[in-house]
């Protein structure tokens, strides 16, 4: 295992709250977790370059993403060039352009890039579609096909902001599956964003509870689950924040 | 039939429509993406074309364009009443239309699309040619058919600065003008037919761009 890792360390100033995003994403599943505007997406965002932080660091490795300076001076890595796959929430498959034109839209420069879209494509159990548009696609298909996008320019990094969320759950299961094995056989650094708690359960290898911008907990989920930091993350999880051990059954 | 009147209608028109294409795209995607200072002001001198008096527009063109004007005084380059001034008459009363057609189809594209493609290693520009332009194009191109229908008809400002030469400036429009004074009605009725099925062939393929296509449901997702 590579020692590659992402690192978040960011203030912005949002309309409604402050975001205080610090932590470490080595090669696993970190599931950001927390209600919609909690700053989730404004992570992600900043991590793929789609947003200035105000001030901070990102770095993933030795390749610096974001650097503020003394004097309002910046250092930004435009986001064509962190090679960071992002997973968006309504998938945000080009709409003109078929399954396999969507895969191959990041190779477009190399001779081999309709090869490997279609691999990719097969490996997501969807070679059969690659000439069909994305509107001719189920939401599930359609999932695939964004991964497959995301992973067409091999990132290290991959982003997903709630990407299981509009899917029934047999689809979900099967994805969650597909997720887990990719990361693994990648190596792939996945920052995963959801507020549903199952699925936060169902793939993370860690868990860091978002809250108005900040991150009030980081941890494997069952510790999380176990030791709560505060009643703020005994809410996010929706457990009563009455009761020392509320999980406990006596 | 005046066949001269009809080449230079179609001559005029085609340079005019593409220059609309190049600088109404060029206003359009600008006015579309972006905000800058003075915006408003910017739109507002774009747009007066479409409810100045043509002679008004007219006798700007050839405050703009004849003598005393940098063309003539340091280019040396005289067009007034000739065929280019009618092409440029005509391009700057379609240009409004293209404008706000363009304008609204590249606003219109959901900016997730965009960045998505940055994130796929995309520049602005190609963002703007495998994406926006893509995604715009039935309004692109709508505001185009507007534009050169407009700018085939134009009369009033054509007339003020390129004149009414036979052969030489005289548009299709114009030769109407002429025509029904002269009393020549058959060949006004010739002329008459050609520019309304050329505007009703424009309008209707406008309206079945903005017809949903049998795809255009996916497409805004």
């Amino acid at each position: 295992m590579e020692a590659t890792s992402l690192k978040i360390d960011v203030e912005k100033r949002l309309a409604t709250f402050n975001l205080r995003v610090r932590m470490e994403v080595g090669a696993e599943i970190l599931v950001l977790f927390g209600p919609s505007g909690a700053g989730k997406t404004q992570t992600l965002n900043a991590v793929a370059g789609l947003t200035t932080p105000d001030s901070g660091e990102i770095s993933l490795g030795d390749t610096p993403f974001f650097r503020s300076g003394s004097n309002g001076h910046a250092f930004n890595l435009p986001p064509r060039k962190r090679r960071v796959g992002y997973v968006f929430q309504q998938y945000a498959l080009f709409p003109h352009l078929t399954a396999l034109e969507n895969v191959a839209y990041a190779l477009w420069r190399q001779p081999s890039a309709r090869e490997r879209a279609h691999g990719l494509l097969e490996r997501m159990h969807l070679a059969q579609l690659s000439s069909r548009y994305p509107h001719e696609l189920s939401g599930g298909q359609q999932q695939r096909v964004a991964i497959a996008r995301a992973l067409a320019m091999k990132p290290r990094v991959l982003l997903m902001d709630e990407p299981f969320s509009a899917l029934d759950s047999p689809t979900r299961q099967r994805l969650h599956q597909d997720l887990m094995t990719l990361q693994r056989e990648e190596q792939l650094i996945v920052v995963y964003v959801t507020h549903n708690l199952a699925d936060a359960f169902a793939v993370g290898h860690r868990l860091a509870i978002m809250r108005e911008g900040r991150v009030e907990q980081v941890g494997v989920p069952e510790d999380v689950r176990r030791n709560p930091a505060n009643p703020l993350v005994l809410a996010a999880l929706g457990l009563p924040a009455a009761g020392d051990e509320p999980l406990r059954p006596e | 039939m005046n066949w001269s009147a009809l080449q230079l209608s179609l001559q005029v028109t085609l340079v005019a429509t593409a220059a609309l294409f190049a600088v109404g795209l060029a206003l359009g995607v600008l006015l579309g993406r972006y905000k800058f200072r003075g915006q408003i002001v910017f739109e507002t001198v774009i747009f007066l074309p479409l409810v100045l008096p043509p002679s008004v527009l007219g006798y700007f063109l050839l405050l703009a364009l004849g003598r005393g004007s940098p063309l003539v005084e340091w280019f040396h380059l005289q067009i007034v009443f000739t065929w280019p001034a009618a092409a440029i008459a005509s391009a700057i009363v379609g240009l409004p239309l293209m404008v706000q057609a363009s304008r609204a189809a590249v606003a219109s594209v959901d900016p997730v699309l965009e960045n998505a493609a940055r994130t796929l290693g995309s520049s602005e520009w190609e963002v703007l040619w495998r994406v926006t332009l893509p995604l715009a194009r039935r309004g692109v191109v709508a505001g185009l058919i507007l534009g050169s229908a407009r700018a085939l008809g134009e009369f009033g400002a054509t007339l003020m600065v390129a004149g009414n030469i036979p052969g030489r400036t005289q548009t299709l429009p114009l030769a109407v003008y002429d025509a029904v004074q002269a009393r020549r009605y058959e060949e006004a009725n010739v002329m008459l037919l050609v520019l309304t099925t050329l505007a009703f062939a424009g309008l209707w393929c406008v309206r079945r761009l903005e017809q949903p296509a049998y795809r255009r449901g996916a497409e805004r997702r």
